[in-house]
């Protein structure tokens, strides 16, 4: 169906090379996952299929790109429009009407279809996606999931043979993430190829096909287990080794399994067992952040937090879980007394968040977004970190100090005089990081910091913090990505709604959210575990636990 | 989020675009052209179908600006000078009010035609008055646009009042902690029109051979609509010509 020979593509101004002889093929009903680390040329090979290169972003393309047995490299990016179709990463700006239908109803317009027609498209798409029952909504006030499916539905009325999905679950919750498989199933049922680039990789263990890309070069191609199982390749490249082809090689076996469901059918014909595990008993710790029966409601008898109690001790790293719309980020919001909440109090080393004064609460608790670029502005990276000093007019020597410290802690140090935008997203999110870290907080909250970080820079960035809550820094972070939980996490809280359904240490939780009916799902290595009998919470966990009767 | 179109049912929101275009028209030329007490017949229909129509809950955030307007048309006009004097003159004053309030209308024109009225309708009408695809695009999602561009402005607010960003002090001090909200916000409003552009071209935007899934057709009420706003228009001729 889609076959790209010898691929070679330039960006202007720089002509710099950074795709170089790129050649892979693709079947109907067939699904590529491109893997390779942040600026290995991912996005740009989708934009170059799309045509957006060079059309859109100038630059050179060289090669043969033959779709359905015809060459398109001449082809304008509208003539592609109904061939191929794009999801791009932010979902948000590629919605542009006033009501779902109508954004559905944008493709199939500009193809000149009839009315008649583009009703059908519309209601088959809002079926096959979902969505039948938003159809009149706005999508601005749709949550980010189902924001997603509307800018997919709008590129399916289109009918594109070939479907290219840039980092499509980064943003989602783990329910999402299952829609989202569930729909993609359905297309290539339906005949559709699509092309899938993601940096969990987790998540793209089911797909056919993979393409493992370093510095705009395919590595290695071919299907699951040519690319798979080679853990040290894949590491080399940026990747982490999927939990199942660990496991494969683990056990000596030479295919991978489908699923879960077979790698426990094998682990068990061949007599392996887990032993149980049990996590250290964490220390005592004196109360720094009291959370006391905080309700808060935006509207009038529309409660977003139902009466939220708990404790963050001094020194811990604690998770707030659950999925997006369930409140996680207003009760952030609330603790960092940016909101005010309806009903309760907070209080931080005992003293209310509420009475505390704006300056000096700063200074007490540092917040990082999860979009750095909120409040990035400033033309160097050491102004930028020098920002919140300036204001408190700090003495000029305390503020040199205190930026080094920073900077050091974030390793960027090396990049002090330089532009933040021309920074990596990584970069960004430490330079984000160490502006607050030269408040020196005692307490640094984040709200979903894995987002849009590859292995690598999220590896890089959690290691950081698991630095600073080794130095005695308190940590308190909202996430739905679970195997961050699993891996720093010292107590996990799950929010539903707004209430409080479990809280305790990982593993007490997870152990329990199996048992009840939990629309969270859990990564594959604590899943598998749990079908097994014990909960283990890392690859690490599994290496010691599994052994051979 | 702040929309201002409301989904209803009513007659006025089943109104062709391009009529409610004519009545956005005939509205602003007859409040800024008619005397009083003619001026109250354009002002009852609007403040009657503001009710009507709902449009009237949208009102909220629009009632400090519309206060201003009245005041400083009020004082701006009436502010009478000679031989160096200035003083206020009660009839200056008088008119003064009365331009204010003829302003307030015309907003609030504006607003029943956008609450009644979808973007897409707009782009619609405006391509069936002929107007080039292009222009008609941009207008009408740029009225879309606002609200999510407003959302990434407080997120921004928000993420540098933690840094200790507070507006205080003198007006330079105080523009001068605007520059941490608009650089940002600048940045990001850019970052978001490109990928929104090449989203569009991505579904073949552009082609001349588009078709329109909303489909405006005038229906008697249209008509009868025209007949009424067009009589509105020659009211105080008409009025003159019967007499009154």
């Amino acid at each position: 169906m889609l076959e790209v020979k010898n691929l070679e593509v330039k960006l202007f101004p720089s002509h710099r090379k950074v795709l170089k002889n790129l050649s892979f093929n693709l079947k109907e009903g067939e699904s590529l996952a491109i893997l390779g680390a942040s600026g290995s040329g991912r996005t740009i090979l989708l934009y170059t299929l799309t045509g957006i290169i060079p059309e859109y972003i100038k630059g050179e393309v060289n090669g043969d790109i033959i779709l359905g047995g015809k060459k398109i490299n001449e082809e304008k990016l509208k003539e592609r429009a109904h061939k191929i179709g794009i999801l791009f990463e932010d979902f948000e700006a590629q919605l542009f009407s006033t009501s779902v239908e109508l954004e559905l109803a944008f493709g199939p317009e500009n193809l000149g279809l009839g009315r008649e027609e583009i009703s059908q498209r519309i209601e088959k798409y809002l079926q096959l996606t979902g969505i039948l029952h938003l159809k009149r909504r706005e999508p601005s006030t749709l949550s980010g999931g189902e924001k997603q499916r509307t800018a997919l539905a709008s590129i399916l009325t289109l009918e594109p043979q070939l479907l290219l999905l840039d980092k499509p679950v980064t943003d989602l919750d783990p329910k999402g993430r299952k829609i989202l498989k569930e729909i993609l199933a359905k297309l290539k049922k339906e005949g559709k190829s699509i092309i899938i680039c993601e940096d969990e990789i987790e998540e793209l263990y089911s797909q056919d096909k993979f393409l493992l890309l370093k510095d705009g070069e395919v590595i290695k191609e071919g299907r699951r287990e040519e690319v798979l199982k080679d853990e040290n390749l894949l590491l080399d490249t940026g990747i982490n080794p999927p939990f199942l082809a660990r496991l494969s090689n683990y056990a000596g076996w030479d295919t991978l399994p489908e699923n879960l469901e077979e790698a426990k059918k094998r682990l068990e014909k061949e007599g392996w067992k887990l032993k149980p595990v049990t996590s250290p008993p964490s220390p005592t710790r004196k109360p720094l952040l009291e959370v006391k029966e905080v309700t808060h409601a935006y509207e009038k008898g529309k409660e977003v937090i139902k009466n939220v109690s708990f404790t963050v001790g001094k020194g811990e790293f604690f998770a707030l879980i659950g999925e997006n719309g369930a409140g996680k980020t207003t009760l952030l919001e609330i603790i960092n007394g940016l909101i005010t909440p309806s009903k309760g109090k907070i209080f931080l080393e005992g003293e209310e968040v509420k009475k505390i004064p704006p300056q000096k609460l700063a200074q007490k608790v540092g917040y990082l977004f999860q979009n750095p670029d909120h409040q990035i502005f400033c033309s160097t990276v050491k102004e930028e970190v020098e920002f919140t000093l300036r204001l408190l007019k700090f003495p000029e020597k305390e503020i040199q100090m205190r930026v080094e410290e920073a900077l050091r802690a974030v390793k960027l140090e090396d990049k002090k005089e330089e532009d933040p935008f021309s920074l990596s997203k990584g970069e960004r999110q430490r330079l984000a990081l160490a502006s607050l870290l030269v408040r020196r907080p005692s307490l640094i909250l984040l709200d979903e910091p894995s987002t849009g970080l590859s292995y690598k820079e999220l590896q890089g960035f959690m290691s950081l913090l698991k630095k600073l809550h080794e130095e005695g820094t308190t940590i308190l972070m909202t996430t739905h990505n679970l195997s961050l939980v699993c891996e720093y996490a010292e107590r996990c809280l799950w929010l539903e709604k707004g209430e409080i359904r479990l809280l305790g240490e990982p593993r007490e939780v997870f152990t329990k959210m199996n048992k009840m009916d939990s629309p969270l799902p859990l990564p594959p290595w604590v899943s598998l575990s749990q079908s097994m009998g014990v909960t283990l919470l890392s690859w690490e966990e599994w290496k010691n636990s599994l052994f051979k009767t | 989020m702040v929309f201002l179109y409301i989904e209803r049912e009513t007659f006025f929101h089943r109104l062709d675009p391009r009529t409610k275009l004519f009545f956005l028209f005939v509205m602003l030329v007859t409040f800024l052209s008619l005397p009083l007490p003619y001026f109250l017949i354009p002002a009852l229909i609007t403040l009657l179908l503001l009710l009507f129509t709902h449009a009237i809950t949208r009102l909220k955030p629009l009632l400090p600006l519309l206060f201003i307007i009245l005041l400083f048309s009020t004082f701006v006009w009436g502010i009478k000078g000679d031989n160096d004097i200035l003083f206020f003159n009660y009839e200056n004053l008088l008119f003064g009010f009365l331009t204010g309030w003829r302003i307030d209308f015309i907003m609030l024109a504006g607003l029943l035609f956008l609450a009644t009225t979808r973007n897409e309708e707009i782009f619609a009408a405006l391509l069936k008055l002929h107007l080039p695809y292009a222009f008609s695009f941009a207008f009408s999602t740029a009225l879309r646009l606002l609200p999510s561009f407003t959302d990434t402005g407080f997120t921004i607010l928000k993420a540098q009042r933690t840094r200790g960003l507070i507006f205080t002090g003198g007006i330079i001090a105080r523009l001068k902690s605007y520059i941490p909200l608009i650089t940002p916000l600048f940045l990001l409003t850019l970052r978001k029109t490109h990928i929104m552009s090449m989203a569009l071209e991505s579904k073949g935007f552009g082609n001349p051979t588009r078709t329109s899934y909303i489909q405006l057709r005038l229906s008697p009420l249209d008509y009868l609509s025209f007949f009424l706003l067009f009589s509105l228009l020659f009211l105080p001729l008409i009025l003159k010509k019967i007499g009154i």
